[in-house]
């Protein structure tokens, strides 16, 4: 029973700070964080839905490239499980060279019980993916399930990844 | 209501505004301690002049003088060198043309046999122009030369120390397509120190216009217009704005000696 209620009050503690939480302050810092790296978000409309924040219309510039223009992010921050949605990716047209330029979803998922990665889903034009984030190694690794089109079209982007049995088209990158 | 359930009600209530005012005390120092304010992208502006190639000669021949110059403002806007044939479509005695304006290039009309444009009446469609008709003068409008590998027979020899004449139409083509680009061309980052020095040219493939303008296998390209490659921003700027650019010098390092190459895009 008291376990009960401990647990009970620290939900709601949980969802009370989640709550009075600056979201848009908090996004702002990820900014920050981001922009040594040459990563710069821009021209994003950020509206705080209390319990999570969502971002909509960002431009995202790489190495003062535009990358991408990512029409709804949605940032949730749960402590024990945090995760950020991305829908309608429309790569640049420089990427667009090397796969199809559209990206429908993208989840990046990260949790208290395995703080050292953070994985990911990501569907579009080009197949499927999963990806992962190997904070401790720094390796960032990818499966790629390509879709026809990417088989047909980008043929020559997927000659740089490895492909292993099962017909997976594998790539790492250490950052 | 017994006094046990009424003191287990108001302790409940009790926690939860503490809980709500550590919340919110919490929200106000992260408030505090987070900053006001995102990062934002603003693309540099060149502050540098656009980019003149000055040679000796320009300097020792005297200036041309030009004498009675005389200036018809309906020829300057409306001549027929201000329009682009686009495409045509013949059939016997009928038939139509696409035409465009140069100083307007998304805009495109279809102009029938008998039609006019800008005051060109259009009376003949044949095979590769169109023959217009203004004021008793007839004028001979060519088709343009969209395709790459038309265009490819064009190619004059470069010289060296000239500036070679590139056609703006396949350079568009090229923007189109960046994937033909890396099909006729491999080039390879150059470092120094960690540092970009340049790109190296490591195949050119034969027969497509990078094979006539000069360039050659292990060719290091380390300036654009009188500036500097130190990252492939710097290189995919270049490749975003070619459509804008009219000239064109690239200083590379051929034979441990750097070359200057000059291309004016017409």
């Amino acid at each position: 029973m008291k376990l009960r209620t401990i647990i009970g009050y620290g939900m709601l503690a949980l969802l009370t700070i989640l709550y009075f939480v600056p979201k848009e302050n908090l996004y702002y810092q990820l900014e920050h964080i981001l922009q040594p790296y040459g990563i710069v978000i821009h021209n994003e409309h950020l509206d705080d839905k209390k319990l999570w924040l969502e971002i909509t219309q960002a431009k995202l510039y790489v190495k003062k490239l535009e990358s991408m223009q990512i029409e709804k992010t949605r940032i949730m921050l749960f402590g024990i499980h945090n995760q950020i949605d991305l829908q309608g990716i429309t790569l640049a047209s420089t990427l667009g060279q090397f796969v199809p330029n559209k990206i429908e979803t993208a989840k990046l998922s990260h949790t208290f019980y395995d703080p050292l990665n953070i994985t990911g889903e990501i569907s579009g034009k080009f197949g499927q993916a999963e990806v992962n984030f190997d904070l401790y190694n720094k390796v960032f690794s990818a499966k790629i399930e390509p879709s026809k089109l990417m088989k047909y079209k980008f043929r020559t982007t997927l000659e740089n990844f490895t492909r292993d049995a099962k017909g997976v088209y594998q790539y790492e990158y250490r950052f | 209501m017994n006094i046990a359930s009424k003191v287990r009600i108001v302790a409940f209530l009790t926690r939860l505004i503490v809980i709500i005012i550590i919340g919110k005390v919490l929200g106000l120092l992260m408030l505090w301690l987070l900053p006001n304010e995102g990062i934002d992208f603003y693309e540099q502006k060149r502050m540098l002049p656009s980019h003149h190639p000055y040679t000796v000669n320009a300097f020792i021949e005297p200036p041309t003088m030009i004498k009675d110059l005389k200036i018809d403002v309906e020829s300057i806007q409306t001549g027929i060198d201000t329009m682009i044939l686009k495409g045509i479509y013949r059939k016997k005695k009928t038939g139509f043309v696409i035409l465009e304006m140069k100083r307007d290039p998304n805009q495109t009309d279809v102009i029938g046999i008998g039609e006019s444009y800008n005051g060109y009446k259009l009376i003949e469609i044949r095979p590769s122009n169109a023959v217009f008709e203004k004021g008793s003068r007839h004028y001979v409008l060519d088709l343009m030369l969209d395709d790459l590998d038309a265009l490819r027979k064009q190619h004059a020899p470069f010289v060296e120390g000239e500036p070679y004449q590139m056609s703006r139409a396949e350079i568009k083509e090229y923007a189109k397509n960046f994937g033909k680009i890396l099909e006729d061309i491999s080039i390879i980052e150059v470092k120094n120190r960690g540092k970009l020095k340049g790109f190296k040219i490591t195949r050119i493939r034969a027969n497509t216009p990078f094979s006539y303008i000069g360039l050659r296998k292990n060719d290091i390209i380390v300036k654009i217009n009188n500036e500097p490659l130190k990252s492939y921003a710097d290189a995919l700027n270049i490749y975003q704005n070619i459509n804008d650019i009219k000239e064109i010098e690239l200083i590379v390092i051929r034979n441990n000696k750097e070359k200057e190459l000059r291309y004016e895009i017409y």
